[in-house]
């Protein structure tokens, strides 16, 4: 395990923007795997096993913010850091990510060393917390 | 009514009299004109005189018989021809006074004492006794003695038989007067009462007449009131309005609320009950959230509440006590289609400070509801499609303007930083826009904590100071002498002074000034931050507008300033939900003067509840 790089799935309706998280994954030193929507997050999970989430919170099918919940509520994936990344910023949005569960929730436009920069901060804090409480 | 008075002179109204008795009285002479009275004596007396004429009764003494005659003759005519009627009573009293006068000089005249023509003298003297008072007895007792005596003291040859005669032919006569009168004046007295009575009746006839007329009016005033009152509730087709007894039973059901709530009115008044209207769970919610302590048990609106069913105690809110309850709620139709409404509760004015009932006026808020939801609908699309578009422009322009491997020459980072800038306008306009949208929905709070008002002031200094430079704005602050720290959302704060701040810079010409001061005033306990240019100004006119949405001054347009006219009411909404105010004074091409007051509360008294919060 420890000789693969960490690996973050990012799940964005919008190609674009999918590049750009990877570049702020790959800047992060980590792996990037690259989904489109909600519903292939919940697939891919399983079989990727990945260190971190980035989940866009509208996507069409399964949004961010029911894909944050679903993996939450399974023990598998309970405590894996999760990162929403959304256009909406204001105060109840946020906060409906909170309820939700994430680790941290990310306003559009983010910028690419700024992202980088919180992955790392968001897998360490999960990787130390984690590791010390479960 | 006759149209002479009787005897007497009745002071009033007189009673109707029967045949018979009008016929009784006028043979006494008791009744009709003058004239009238006088017929039956007059007769009498002519029947006497033809008496006179024959053997049986001699003639002794021509002259008083004659003059006897004449003298009745002329009261005749006189009763006949002069309109003696008018006179007073004691004044037509002389007529049967002379009468008596004739009586005594036809008995000189026909024998003196032995006379037979004596009882004549019963008729005047009847009618001089049949009135009221003492007057008409007297005169006649009076005049009786005289007339009978008087013959007597004349004619020394009567004899002591005869005198004893004439004398009790006066008292019988005298005694006759005093019974007629007393007769008389008792009769009069027993039919004033009953005049008077009939007065009475007739007064409190004509009363009850009058309230009759005045409760008629009364009640087509009331009914007039109620038909206006009711055709203004007919009138009413927007609104339903529903008005009910003090228990929730429908007695008022408006066209209106027919439309609404899809019901005819002969179905609703009478059985319904208010809340039969309602959604049932909304009425439960309502009155657990007004009486915590009845949460968890099992309730349905018709549960016995505090003396009503629960689900009324929820409608009628704070109604129930007098004051204004207006609540937003969901009617349920018969075909189960359900209306959001707002609802206004009323209570209804009793006479006695009951409750006579209430009034529901219920405004369909569907269309209200779907365009404030179109509105958000928007407000978020328009947040995440110009955001997601924007952000994969700004990320990949950083990623251009950093990459390290490949770098760009000097120009095309200029090139690439126009971009960058405009992009970055781009996105402080949707935000902006979010903001404002925010803001008219009220769903805008702030996220307080303890903040230097100074520092804040001087970051948007700090971050505006180059573009004041590259518009050769002389950018100057005025610190303040003491720490000022407020209880603040520092984010939007700082917003609120780089909306000022630009706007100043923006509107000031090459070669001004801005100058932003700070002031506080522990007496008044605010602290005040102004933002002074030396710029285009403000027409007058316009400053009222200035915090309308997408306002601009015609100084902004006329100069080509570019601007949304969204910063001016982001401004002030934040400062208003700090509690604060802002002021403007301006004069156009003078310059503006922006004062934003915020609440504070000194540090050296109560410093703390300036940051304190719950």
């Amino acid at each position: 395990m420890t000789d693969r790089p960490l690996r973050v799935l990012v799940a964005d309706d919008e190609a674009d923007l999918r590049a750009l998280v990877e570049v702020a994954v790959r800047r992060a030193g980590m792996e990037a795997v690259l989904v489109a929507d909600g519903d292939a997050v919940l697939a891919a999970v399983a079989a990727e096993r990945p260190d971190a989430v980035v989940l866009d919170v509208s996507m069409p099918g399964t949004g961010g913010i029911e894909v944050c919940a679903r993996l939450r509520a399974d023990p598998a994936t309970a405590d894996l850091p999760i990162m929403l990344l959304s256009a909406a910023v204001h105060e109840a949005a946020v906060q409906a990510g909170a309820d939700a569960g994430a680790d941290a929730y990310v306003g559009k436009p983010f910028g690419v060393r700024d992202l980088a920069e919180r992955l790392r901060v968001l897998v360490a804090t999960r990787a130390a917390g984690g590791g010390g409480d479960d | 009514m006759t149209d002479a008075p009787p005897t007497v002179a009745a002071p009033r109204e007189e009673l109707p009299l029967t045949a018979r008795q009008s016929l009784a009285l006028r043979m006494f002479g008791l009744e009709g004109s003058l004239f009238q009275r006088q017929l039956p004596f007059a007769t009498g007396f002519v029947v006497a005189a033809a008496f006179s004429l024959t053997p049986a009764v001699p003639v002794t003494d021509p002259l008083p018989a004659l003059l006897s005659v004449v003298l009745v003759g002329l009261l005749v005519a006189a009763t006949l021809l002069l309109p003696l009627d008018r006179l007073p009573p004691a004044a037509r009293d002389v007529i049967p006074v002379l009468e008596i006068v004739a009586v005594a000089l036809l008995r000189m005249g026909t024998g003196g004492a032995e006379s037979p023509f004596t009882v004549l003298t019963f008729l005047p003297v009847v009618q001089l006794a049949g009135q009221r008072g003492r007057r008409g007895p007297t005169v006649a007792i009076v005049l009786t003695l005289l007339g009978v005596l008087g013959p007597w003291f004349l004619d020394s040859g009567a004899t002591p038989i005869e005198l004893a005669r004439a004398a009790f032919v006066a008292v019988v006569v005298s005694i006759t007067a005093v019974a007629v009168n007393v007769l008389v004046v008792r009769a009069l007295g027993r039919a004033d009462a009953v005049v008077a009575l009939s007065q009475v009746q007739e007064t409190l006839l004509a009363q009850t007449r009058e309230d009759a007329a005045r409760l008629r009016v009364a009640t087509q005033r009331l009914r007039e009131s109620r038909d206006l009152a009711n055709s203004v509730i007919d009138a009413v087709t927007e609104q339903a309005i529903v008005g009910t007894d003090p228990l929730g039973v429908v007695q008022v059901f408006n066209p209106g609320a027919e439309r609404l709530l899809g019901i005819t009115r002969l179905e609703a008044v009478g059985g319904r009950h208010v809340i039969d209207f309602h959604a049932p769970a909304e009425l439960v919610d309502r009155y657990v959230a007004m009486h915590p302590e009845a949460a968890g048990s099992l309730l349905e609106p018709r549960s016995p509440g505090d003396g009503l069913p629960i689900g009324f105690e929820a409608l009628l809110g704070a109604a129930r006590t007098g004051a204004a309850e207006v609540r937003d709620w969901t009617y349920v139709r018969p075909d189960g289609r359900t209306v959001p409404v707002s609802v206004a509760v009323t209570r209804r004015a009793a006479h006695a400070g009951e409750d006579s009932g209430y009034i529901f006026v219920a405004t369909d808020i569907s269309q209200q509801q779907e365009s404030s939801r179109l509105k958000d609908e928007f407000v978020s699309l328009i947040s995440h499609e110009l955001r997601t578009p924007l952000s994969s422009i700004l990320g990949y322009l950083e990623l251009t303007l950093d990459d390290e491997e490949n770098p760009l020459s000097a120009e095309q980072r200029e090139y690439l930083g126009v971009v960058e800038r405009n992009a970055n306008r781009l996105l402080a306009l949707v935000g902006d826009l979010l903001f404002a949208a925010q803001v008219e929905a009220g769903r805008f709070s702030l996220a307080r904590s303890p903040v230097s008002v100074g520092a804040v002031v001087a970051e948007s200094v700090e971050s505006l100071r180059q573009r004041a430079v590259t518009g050769d704005v002389e950018l100057r602050l005025e610190p303040l002498a003491e720490e000022v720290e407020l209880d603040a959302d520092r984010v939007r704060l700082g917003q609120a002074f780089d909306n000022l701040l630009s706007n100043a810079i923006k509107f000031t010409p090459p070669g001004g000034a801005v100058t932003v001061g700070l002031s506080s005033d522990a007496a008044a306990g605010t602290v005040t931050i102004t933002f002074t240019d030396t710029g285009i100004g403000i027409p007058e006119a316009e400053i009222p507008h200035l915090w309308e949405r997408f306002f601009r001054a015609s100084t902004a347009t006329g100069k080509a300033v570019p601007g949304t006219g969204l910063g001016l009411p982001i401004v002030r909404a934040i400062v208003q939900a700090h509690g604060g105010t802002i002021d403007v004074r301006s004069t156009v091409g003078e310059g503006t003067t922006f004062a934003v007051a915020l609440p504070w509360s000194p540090s050296g008294t109560d410093g703390d509840a300036a940051v304190t919060r719950p």
